[in-house]
């Protein structure tokens, strides 16, 4: 009876220490696939903010989910273009790796100048790039964030050209075209390249514009919408009405000379 | 998406002083067993440190503890809000939590894909959040689809706006995260476990608000009528009329904060009412349009031509708090009081405003 009651006993032990084995062993699975799933998790989450920068977020959870295709809509949307005037010809006289250090820094530059007004570095295209206001949010300030923003890019290109000066590199100077208008918005391209991006109309008219720099000898143009958007704080210029390609009247711009904090000029005194 | 903990730019110098006061201090100590440093930091503006402290504790009548908790961790997390993150583990650890609950909570924020009903509270209340846009009437119906009733999904948005008024203080003002409590905050384990089975260990249970029925009406009366059955209806009543009414900014300010903030996220409701206060307040409505078209007017005051464009990048906190921070930093010239009240008069309006969505 003892006898039994002790191998009873012993086998009731044995069973015990293997099923505590076996928990611990589930536990250690858990735990690992646990580990797994986090550092999943943490890369989807660190692929999505960097995502943020090219999509609005709601897009970018949108295709983290799996989800249909972005509906595209038209938007009310502020487009700049921004394109370094004689870069060309200049960076085949500098050596490559050189000419990309001066175009980062100068991208850098300006990206933080867009940023803090609230817009978006949609695209870089050569030494040019195109920016968004009001394509992510909405935003009802979307003219003036832009304008603010070409200026503060403008001080910002002073900026750098001080560092190049010093570094003995050619300077660099831009021209910068804002309009503001409808256009569609929406992930564009195929299966091998996709881009969230705007296009129409208003779009092809800023590109226009930031071409008409060059015509008019300014550094920052604006269309006559855009001027309507702003307060008397802008000081700006009338331009000639020029004739652009794709449309059939001459467009009227505008040259911004600055921005005024607290101007105490009547609004009748623009342009 | 939010940032993670780690990564998270915190300016180090906070914007205002902290201020002592021994009868706040009890207060503040009976109910929470501890004193948030950013109740030190608004200590010298009343009503502030009551909208702060009320907001932050007034509970809900529908939502369990869980749901409540991960509502405001989710919120916390996608405002960047360092120091309510902290804040958030160590509250819930002296209320009893287990570090492993509190983990499972933290977790639950990024796990909860695998469970429907966690999965609609996350997005619901990061969509409330961040409102880029604001969640609309779909939302809600969503949230109702998987088994909340009216009344919680109600307490879940109020839950978020509140929580999101915290983390704008918090964050504005630059509030350095609790690092020594978060450390020393005690943890459950097996002794504390058999402690609070001993005779007199029990908690003391924290005093009640104390505010009288809400009435539903005044500014955004509409607003505490959607929240009639729910304890933050009478905080959100008494913290409305007393940023109005109890501040020393001008009211017409309080007003052009309130109509910058709703402008900016679409709010039909909140804009409707802001425009009221200001016409009997005497602002035009030439002037009101041209404050919403320009975020400036030759009729603003200097402090309102400081304060709006700066009310207008309250609304979607920057990915780093840093940021947000600088650009708050040169309005301390104005003093700790006007700041503290233009920085509460600025997370209520967005928090306000967020609520709104379950009126339009």
């Amino acid at each position: 009876m003892t006898a039994a009651l002790l191998v009873l006993a012993i086998a009731g032990a044995i069973g015990v220490v293997v099923l505590s084995l076996r928990l611990a062993r589930a536990r250690r699975e858990v735990q690992r696939h646990q580990r797994a799933l986090e550092s999943t998790l943490d890369r989807v989450e660190h692929i999505e903010r960097a995502f943020q920068r090219f999509a609005p977020l709601e897009v970018v959870e949108q295709f983290a989910q799996g989800g249909a295709a972005h509906e595209p809509a038209y938007r009310q949307v502020t487009i700049m273009f921004a394109d370094l005037k004689g870069f060309t010809p200049m960076s085949e006289q500098i050596e490559p790796q050189l000419m990309v250090d001066m175009l980062n820094g100068y991208f850098r530059a300006m990206n933080r100048a867009l940023t803090e007004h609230h817009g978006h570095l949609s695209r870089l295209m050569g030494d040019g790039l195109m920016a968004l206001f009001g394509a992510f949010d909405h935003n009802p300030w979307q003219a003036a964030d832009a304008v603010r923003a070409a200026l503060a890019m403008r001080a910002a290109l002073a900026e750098y050209n001080r560092e190049l000066a010093e570094r003995r590199l050619p300077l660099l100077s831009f021209g910068v075209g804002i309009n503001v208008g409808r256009a569609v918005a929406g992930v564009m391209g195929s299966d091998h390249l996709t881009e969230f991006t705007v296009i129409g109309d208003a779009v092809n008219l800023a590109a226009r514009v930031e071409g008409l720099t060059r015509q008019h000898g300014v550094d920052i143009l604006i269309t006559e919408p855009v001027r309507a958007a702003l307060d008397q704080r802008f000081v700006v210029r009338a331009m000639p009405a020029t004739m652009v390609k794709g449309k059939t009247e001459p467009i009227v711009t505008f040259a911004v000379d600055s921005f005024e904090e607290r101007s105490s000029a009547p609004a009748d005194a623009r342009a | 998406m939010a940032v993670l903990l780690g990564e998270l730019e915190w300016l180090e110098k906070p914007l205002v002083g902290e201020t002592t006061d021994p009868e706040w201090e009890k207060e503040v100590i009976a109910s929470y067993g501890m004193m948030p440093a950013v109740l030190r930091r608004v200590a010298s503006v009343p009503w502030a440190r009551r909208a702060y402290f009320d907001l932050s504790r007034a509970g809900t009548k529908a939502l369990s503890t869980g749901q409540s908790e991960l509502a405001g961790f989710v919120t916390a997390q996608e405002n960047a809000c360092r120091y309510c993150y902290g804040i958030a583990r160590t509250r819930m650890r002296m209320l009893g939590f287990t570090e492993e609950m509190v983990d499972r909570i933290e977790n639950n924020a990024r796990l909860a894909e695998a469970d429907p009903e966690e999965r609609e509270l996350v997005k619901f209340c990061r969509n409330l959040a961040r409102s880029k846009p604001r969640p609309s009437r779909a939302a809600r119906e969503a949230l109702e689809s998987v088994g909340y009733s009216q009344l919680q999904t109600v307490e879940l948005a109020w839950v978020t706006a509140s929580a999101s008024f915290c983390n704008r203080v918090s964050t504005l003002l630059a509030v350095p995260p609790e690092l020594e409590m978060e450390r020393s905050a005690p943890k459950q384990n097996l002794w504390s476990s058999l402690k609070a089975w001993l005779p007199g260990a029990a908690a003391p249970k924290p005093p009640p608000l104390g505010y009288p029925p809400p009435t539903a009406t005044g500014m955004l009366g509409e607003l505490v009528a959607v929240l009639q059955d729910s304890p933050g209806a009478a905080v959100l009543e008494a913290t409305v009329k007393a940023a109005f009414e109890k501040t020393t900014l001008r009211r017409r300010t309080v007003c052009l904060m309130f109509a910058v903030v709703s402008h900016t996220l679409g709010s039909s409701f909140c804009a409707k009412a802001s425009a009221e206060m200001l016409a009997a307040e005497g602002f035009s409505r030439s002037d009101l349009d041209e404050v919403l078209s320009t975020l400036a007017s030759r009729s603003l005051d200097d402090v309102e031509s400081r304060l709006l464009p700066w009310a207008r990048d309250t609304v979607w906190l920057p990915e780093q708090p840093k940021r947000i921070q600088e650009r708050t930093r040169p309005l301390q010239s104005l003093g700790d009081q006007a700041l503290i009240e233009a920085v509460t008069v600025a997370a209520l309006a967005n928090s306000c405003v967020r609520l709104a969505m379950l009126l339009e």
